[in-house]
């Protein structure tokens, strides 16, 4: 049984340390920033440091622009940093990206408009050679888990964007991730969809014990989801602030209406609007 | 229920939530739909043919009227009636420019496919070739015919030089398009999980670049055939073309006209042959076809 540090109990700067051999870090990044060079040189996102333990729901939100999406990719391994560290299950993200450890949700399904759904779902388990009974029988278990059951014949076209965010999701999952990055999913659906998939990510995460990181610029579904929600500023992006949702798990609906729902929400939307 | 339920998210794809009654409403609503969209199919074909028989018809009566000379304008039933004496002639004559625009085609297209596949890799080769192609592209390549028959003689390697070249700009510009315009999330989701070039050529650039290249085989499809029709003015014994030069200068008018109407009909087998393959290759994508 490994001992389990928290960064709280130790004096600054050996919790940075220690947080590297800490079995239960998925995420640790430093000082992250990311400057793009020219006259002047275009700051994205400025001394971003953010650890994520195993199995966390956490949110980012910020408005437009203040580089949430940019902390993904850093992540991801897709964009470098030109400051800082990130350290993904000990290990660079280019490593990570390397054994897979990526599950990536976009703002649109982006599915392949010339294979099916199931072979959407199948896409990345082939491109990394698993073998083809395998990654049949993962990608229907994942149709079965995000409510897609005999959906998998139809072309994306034919689905409603619901359903191909779902497709998407289950894309992300075949491989097994350590970390899911989401990044704005749900801003394409409508308000009643929104809510629904929330549920059902949230269902998702639980059964299968994933780890979310989570981009939005949606108070109420960050609030709801989250574990921990991260403030983002104006570019350059900083973190301004972080709230910790002590909301019990599962999350049900009529819980967007308690008071510490509503009293974190209208906090948000403080430091978010100042 | 469950099924039932997401069945009709389907069929009403992109409406908030189906209930059982939208289904049944939809189902009955679809029937004289159908009907109505089948008269509409025919009649997008009638009234073309109508046209064209209304035309032949007015010009075989203008001809009749006029006392035009059949070496000046032919009426259309001279055409058939020439078109039926010489049937096998003129049929034996197709072969040989059919076989010289297939080969400059496959030979053209597969030249355009490779090096578009090598410019989007290799930047270096883009930025020296691309440029040089498209300055190719602006020549006008029949205007080439004498200088290549002067170096590469009067033979069949002359002709299909000047087929495959015809068959090349096109298809390599279309096809460069393709194989560049990937939406950016799909190229970082296969670099989320690190796919190779090659898997991200294979899986993800060649799918998508599919309707570029049947927009640049429609092209060169039929640009391949009057080309080589073409080609054989400038000096040939055999083919369609040589028909219509030789009965060009022994005014047999009514056999240029035959001669004509069957490389333009050979242009549509072509065009059509190219459109129907890339119904069955490229099924995703039938946005670009009238009436879909």
């Amino acid at each position: 049984m490994p001992r389990v540090f928290h960064r709280s109990d130790l004096p600054a700067g050996i919790g940075d340390v220690l947080s590297l051999a800490d079995p239960g870090s998925l995420l640790e990044m430093r000082d992250v920033g990311l400057t793009y060079p020219g006259r002047p040189p275009l700051r994205a996102l400025e001394g971003i440091s953010l650890s994520m333990r195993q199995g966390q729901f956490v949110s980012l939100i910020g408005p437009s622009g203040c580089g949430k999406s940019t902390l993904l990719r850093i992540i991801a391994g897709i964009l470098e940093p030109t400051a800082g560290e990130v350290v993904v299950e000990g290990a660079s993200p280019l490593e990570a990206q390397r054994e897979h450890r990526f599950g990536f949700v976009f703002q649109d399904a982006v599915l392949l408009p010339w294979l099916s759904v199931q072979e959407n779902v199948e896409l990345l388990t082939e491109l990394v050679g698993i073998a083809p009974r395998e990654r049949r029988q993962r990608a229907t278990d994942l149709l079965r888990l995000v409510g897609l059951t005999g959906c998998g014949n139809f072309r994306p076209d034919q689905l409603s964007g619901g359903m191909r965010q779902r497709v998407s999701i289950a894309r992300a999952l075949a491989l097994e991730p350590a970390i899911l990055l989401m990044d704005e999913p749900f801003s394409a659906v409508d308000e009643f969809q929104r809510e629904l998939l929330n549920n059902e990510l949230l269902r998702v995460w639980a059964e299968r014990q994933s780890s979310v990181l989570f981009v939005t610029h949606h108070i109420e579904e960050a609030v709801f989801l989250s574990d921990r929600v991260m403030v983002m500023s104006p570019a350059p992006g900083r973190f301004l602030e972080q709230v910790e949702v002590d909301l019990p798990r599962p999350r049900t609906d009529d819980m967007r209406v308690s008071p510490e729902f509503l009293r974190l929400r209208r906090y948000l939307r403080e430091v978010l609007i100042h | 229920m469950k099924s039932l339920s997401t069945d009709d998210e389907v069929t009403n794809a992109g409406t908030k939530a189906g209930s059982s009654a939208s289904e049944v409403a939809a189902e009955a609503g679809s029937r004289p739909r159908n009907k109505v969209r089948l008269l509409r199919q025919l009649l997008r074909w009638v009234i073309p043919a109508l046209v064209v028989v209304a035309i032949l018809a007015i010009w075989q009566l203008l001809v009749a009227v006029l006392h035009l000379k059949p070496y000046f304008i032919p009426s259309p039933t001279d055409i058939a009636l020439t078109l039926k004496d010489n049937f096998r002639y003129i049929a034996d004559n197709c072969m040989p420019t059919l076989g010289q625009a297939g080969l400059g085609f496959a030979i053209g297209n597969g030249a355009a496919i490779l090096m578009s596949v090598w410019f989007v890799h290799v930047a270096s080769a883009r930025r020296v070739f691309y440029p040089l192609a498209i300055i190719l592209q602006s020549i006008p390549l029949i205007a080439l015919t004498p200088i290549a028959i002067v170096t590469l003689g009067n033979g069949l390697t002359t002709k299909i030089v000047m087929v495959g070249l015809i068959s090349f700009f096109p298809t390599l510009v279309n096809l460069m398009r393709g194989l560049s315009a990937v939406d950016v999330n799909m190229l970082q989701l296969f670099q989320s999980v690190h796919a190779s070039r090659w898997k991200v050529l294979r899986k993800l650039r060649w799918p998508n670049a599919l309707p570029y290249l049947f927009a640049g085989f429609r092209i060169t499809a039929s640009a391949a055939l009057l080309g080589a029709i073409i080609v054989e003015w400038l000096g040939s014994d055999t083919g369609l073309g040589y028909l219509i030069i030789n009965s060009t200068y022994q005014f047999n008018t009514p056999f240029l006209w035959a001669s004509i109407f069957v490389s333009s009909v050979l242009v549509l087998i072509a065009f059509g042959f190219v459109v129907l393959i890339e119904h069955l290759v490229v099924p995703w994508n039938q946005t670009a076809d009238v009436g879909r």
